[in-house]
């Protein structure tokens, strides 16, 4: 399988880890991955661009790992990730909600590259449950 | 506040209409009452107009007009079996067998009684009448062991009865005094056409006939001899012969009687005692007594408007037409029937070979409509009522208003209504009030029902509502779009045939040819539905996973822990002791919360997507399948015991409940299907609120069709009787895929009935009539899909590239399950953590998100 590169691994301070095989992604679809205790949720568009998308695999709702079983759509050219339990609709570019915008998965930069899916790790990874809890308290 | 003393004598259709529009008049004016009623008949108000449809049900509930809570739910005390025996109007006081009860104001709804003429001999044993359930009791006694029954009067209660003798299974005769068949109602062509039609569906009709004795029979029970020497001999008589106000109690307590009987009262339904109000058929209103439910309703909402001391509405008269299929055969009479309206004119239409009548009787000047006459084809009914009730203006050439034409009827724009025509005369819904629905948000008919009540009497006028609804929302330009989303301009219904017709196999040569975008989350499994409901391909196969909701693409159900329930099929609720511990020994091993759930199976829950397949593995070496519980598809068919084991049961219902569930177990639909057998008539699987329900006769197997339990319940309507083994499958076969071909996204059977056109009866035309000619391929389109039946679970444990996709992580191993959070309560692990936890203003969120049709979480049963 052919994909393009979701991003040029250019980047002197990022550091980059393997997360999975590009066979192991699941196309117009989405698989979980799991990187220091973090979640990960990552989608795959084939004809796209960018291809993949990472974002937290966690319902900001219900703190429940479920986003990446949720089904991909897309409205007016712009992708999403309906969440399985109460169907909010979280935009692939920036995780936010498009129902309730005060609600948004973390987003993580990823690159393909020698038939692998990287994680580009520009600081320290942010946890996304401690993400979460602050957009609901925000929201309360 | 003063609380009145309201007593209600009588709880029949009328009186319990009152007490409806009562309770919500008086809410709205906060006014209070303490209201008693007493019935004489042993059960509650119950509809007299469906009345002969107690013969093929044998149940006098779905009869019943009122919710069993609605007396206690408005603190109404309801007497039943409890006849008044008199008023005293000076002391406001009404006695029965139990007692004295004090009245402020005192409603009599006592109705009528059948017209038994004065012929010797009528008080003989299996001289009987038609008019309550007490009466169809005794009908069904005497037609035991009997051959024959003869009606006595030949209008329209009259021929009901000689239906209801009919159907059980006698050889039927009605016996006409007039010269021809309802001559209340119809002129003497169509009388005469009407006795031909009946007589050809084998009921004997004898006309101008008049009874002068009955006596002991020779051969039959019993024989009429008639005044022109001819006899006639019967098992039974079924005396319908009119009816009469029941006015004794009223005449006793010293109030005004009209001439010929009947309770003399005023525009606002008062007697002669401005406490006593009479409604109904034992109401005399201008010398008039109105035998039909739609003007004994309006009575009902004068006195109520009185009561809470409102001075509108009045009533001023009814109109009396009448629209009725008597024995299959349509009969309609509107207004001034028989021209009697001075200098009245009748334009005719006869065609003895289709066997139609129809007449027009115009005013004088012939530019009004004033009356007609149907016989055989009543769709011309509701387009000529109109013209009469709301004094329209006639076309130039009126007949073409009964004359066939190569092209539909013309029929009366419904834009030329007034807002004030009446539409649903049960229920006086006018067009203004379903244009204020409309302009309220109602869009469908369904909604337009449950707001408006409209169409949900008779029912007569449903044709009319949903004319009248389509063209008011196309007037206010809303187009319905049915449009599934924004990728696919078309409906569900059209989908699905642009598949079939395409011979499409994927979504991407779908979305290709007749869609743009990429899919959506509504499309996207709305698509995969259709596509398995054509050629049930496995939904994990690889142009199809993509496709799939999250339960159908982990075959489980999701919780709201990210964990998933297991529910394996048992089909019919039938379990071995073997199998039981099998599921016992794998939920211990795998710590599974165990619930069994209301269609007869077992629920494991919280099992992580790692765990599902190794707990498939074993289920499935242990001989189960999947249950399909996470799928729009058929969940299971509850069976009660049978003849196997029970005392009553008269079928083998576990059996057929077996054989069911396998034939369809996989099939995929618009939304889930359940269905039950039940052995008997005591109906112990609950069969009448499943979309298919099967309950065995003495003959073989009743099947109703569309009930719903749930949120919204809904009966199931009776579709057809004492079938074979071999007739319930086809027509199970027929209806499902024609429910599958047509109906929306997620619409269950119950809704998709709602809106179905032509309602029942088209249902039954297409399905056991096969009016449309696609029987034969509805049976194969569906042998298919019962021929490429799959256990999912075993193929995706067969295959790799399926197997690989249950795992948590694709780069880790599976987490521990405990990182889901649990805790224990009663024995089992529940999840234990998170929404419960969660803020009220974070509850609220999850309760109001965007798209609300999308949002409850599936059950599982």
């Amino acid at each position: 399988m052919t994909a393009p590169f979701t991003t040029h691994v250019t980047s002197t301070t990022a550091i980059t880890v393997p997360l999975c095989a590009i066979s192991d992604l699941v196309p117009y679809s989405g698989v979980a991955a799991s990187y220091n205790g973090v979640s990960i949720a990552l989608f795959y568009l084939p004809d796209q661009h960018p291809a993949i998308y990472a974002l937290g695999h966690l319902d900001p709702v219900t703190q429940a790992p479920v986003i990446a079983h949720g089904l991909l759509g897309e409205s007016q050219g712009e992708f999403y990730v309906a969440s399985p339990l109460y169907k909010q609709q979280y935009r692939l570019r920036d995780g936010v909600c498009l129902q309730q915008p005060e609600l948004q998965l973390p987003t993580y930069s990823v690159a393909l590259s020698e038939g692998k899916l990287w994680l580009l790790q520009s600081a320290e990874l942010p946890g996304n449950e401690k993400h979460s809890a602050d957009t609901l308290q925000a929201c309360a | 506040m003063q609380t009145i003393k309201l007593i209600v004598i009588g709880n029949g259709m009328v009186g319990q209409h009152f007490l409806e529009q009562l309770v919500e008049k008086s809410q709205q004016q906060s006014l209070s009452f303490d209201i008693q009623v007493f019935g004489a008949e042993p059960v509650a108000a119950y509809d007299r107009v469906h009345l002969s449809e107690y013969f093929q049900s044998q149940n006098a509930e779905k009869l019943m007009l009122a919710a069993p809570d609605f007396y206690q739910q408005h603190d109404i005390k309801l007497h039943l079996h409890e006849a008044v025996l008199a008023i005293d109007p000076a002391t406001k006081t009404v006695s029965t067998a139990n007692g004295e009860y004090k009245y402020d104001q005192l409603v009599l709804a006592t109705g009528s009684y059948p017209f038994v003429p004065p012929i010797p001999g009528n008080t003989l044993p299996h001289c009987l009448v038609y008019r309550t359930l007490e009466d169809l009791d005794a009908i069904y006694q005497s037609s035991q062991n009997a051959t024959t029954g003869v009606v006595i009067g030949g209008g329209l209660l009259g021929l009901e009865a000689a239906n209801a003798l009919k159907m059980l299974g006698l050889e039927a005769h009605v016996v006409e005094f007039a010269p021809r068949l309802m001559p209340v109602q119809l002129d003497p062509d169509a009388g005469e056409l009407l006795k031909a039609k009946i007589q050809a569906l084998g009921v004997t009709v004898h006309t101008e006939k008049a009874t002068a004795q009955i006596c002991a029979g020779s051969e039959k029970r019993l024989q009429l001899q008639f005044t022109d020497g001819q006899t006639l001999e019967t098992d039974l008589i079924v005396f319908s012969a009119g009816i009469r106000p029941q006015d004794a109690l009223a005449k006793a307590a010293g109030l005004t009687l009209g001439e010929r009987g009947g309770i003399v009262i005023n525009d606002q339904c008062q007697t002669s005692d401005a406490d006593i109000f009479a409604i109904g058929e034992c109401a005399l209103w201008n010398n008039q007594i109105f035998g039909l439910v739609a003007p004994g309703y309006q009575m009902a909402r004068a006195a109520a408007a009185r009561l809470c001391l409102d001075a509108e509405p009045k009533f001023l008269g009814a109109d009396m037409s009448t629209k009725l299929k008597l024995l299959g055969v349509d009969v309609g009479s509107i207004g001034d029937a028989h021209g009697k309206t001075p200098g009245a004119i009748s334009l005719r239409y006869r065609n003895d070979q289709s066997g139609v009548y129809r007449k027009l009787v115009l005013s004088k000047d012939g530019k009004k409509l004033l009356g007609a006459v149907l016989v055989g084809d009543n769709s011309y009914y509701d387009n000529l009522l109109q013209y009469v009730l709301n004094g329209l203006k006639l076309p130039a050439n009126p007949e073409a208003l009964i004359l066939p034409s190569s092209g539909p009827a013309p029929t009366l724009g419904v834009a030329a209504l007034p807002a004030t025509a009446t539409i649903c005369s049960c229920h006086n819904v006018s067009k203004g009030n379903i244009c204020s629905a409309i302009d309220a948000g109602t869009q469908d008919l369904v909604g337009l029902k449950s707001c408006t009540k409209a169409g949900t009497g008779c029912g007569g006028c449903a044709a009319l509502l949903k004319s009248v609804l389509d063209h008011e929302l196309t007037s206010r330009g809303v187009t319905v779009k049915k449009d599934i989303c924004e990728h696919f301009a078309y409906s569900r219904q059209q989908l699905y045939h642009l598949v079939r017709v395409g011979d499409i196999k994927t979504f991407a040569e779908l979305i290709k040819q007749h869609g743009k975008g990429h899919g959506c989350e509504i499309c996207k499994p709305a698509v995969g539905s259709i596509l398995a409901s054509c050629w049930n391909e496995p939904v994990l196969a690889k142009p199809h996973v993509a496709l799939q909701d999250t339960n159908d693409t982990f075959l489980a159900n999701m919780q709201k822990n990210g964990t998933y329930s297991v529910v394996p099929r048992i089909p019919g609720g039938e379990i071995t002791p073997k199998m039981l511990i099998s599921i016992g020994q794998i939920a211990e091993q795998y710590q599974l919360y165990t619930k069994i759930t209301g269609g007869q199976r077992i629920d494991l829950f919280g099992a992580t997507v790692d765990q599902l397949p190794l707990v498939w593995q074993q289920l499935i070496d242990a001989g189960f399948e999947t249950g399909h519980a996470y799928g729009k598809s058929l969940r299971t068919v509850k069976s009660c015991v049978g003849s196997t084991w029970c005392r009553y049961g008269v079928q083998d219902s576990v059996s057929m409940a077996v054989l069911i569930e396998n034939r369809y177990k996989g099939v995929r639909a618009p939304h889930k299907i359940k269905m039950a057998v039940s052995g008997c008539t005591r109906e112990c699987a609950e069969a009448q609120s499943k979309d298919v329900g099967v309950i065995a006769t003495e003959n073989g197997w009743n099947l109703y069709v569309c009930g719903n339990g749930g949120m919204k319940p809904r009966h199931a309507d009776l579709f057809a009787t004492d079938l074979t083994d071999e007739q319930l499958l086809r027509y199970i076969d027929r209806f499902l895929m024609f429910y599958i071909a047509t109906a929306d996204r997620l619409q269950r059977t119950s809704v998709w009935f709602g809106n179905l056109d032509g309602g029942l009866d088209y249902l039954k035309q297409v399905i056991l009539h096969d009016s449309l000619g696609i029987g034969a391929e509805l049976e194969a389109q569906m042998a298919l899909l019962v021929d490429n039946y799959q256990c999912e679970w075993k193929t995706a444990l067969e295959t790799p590239e399926q197997r690989a996709r249950f795992k948590s992580f694709v780069n880790a191993p599976a987490p521990e399950r405990d990182s889901f959070g649990f805790r224990a309560e009663r024995g089992q692990l529940i999840p234990s953590q998170f929404i419960d936890a969660a803020s009220p203003q974070l509850k609220a969120q999850v309760s109001a998100p965007a798209k609300p049709t999308e949002i409850f979480a599936e059950e599982t049963r």
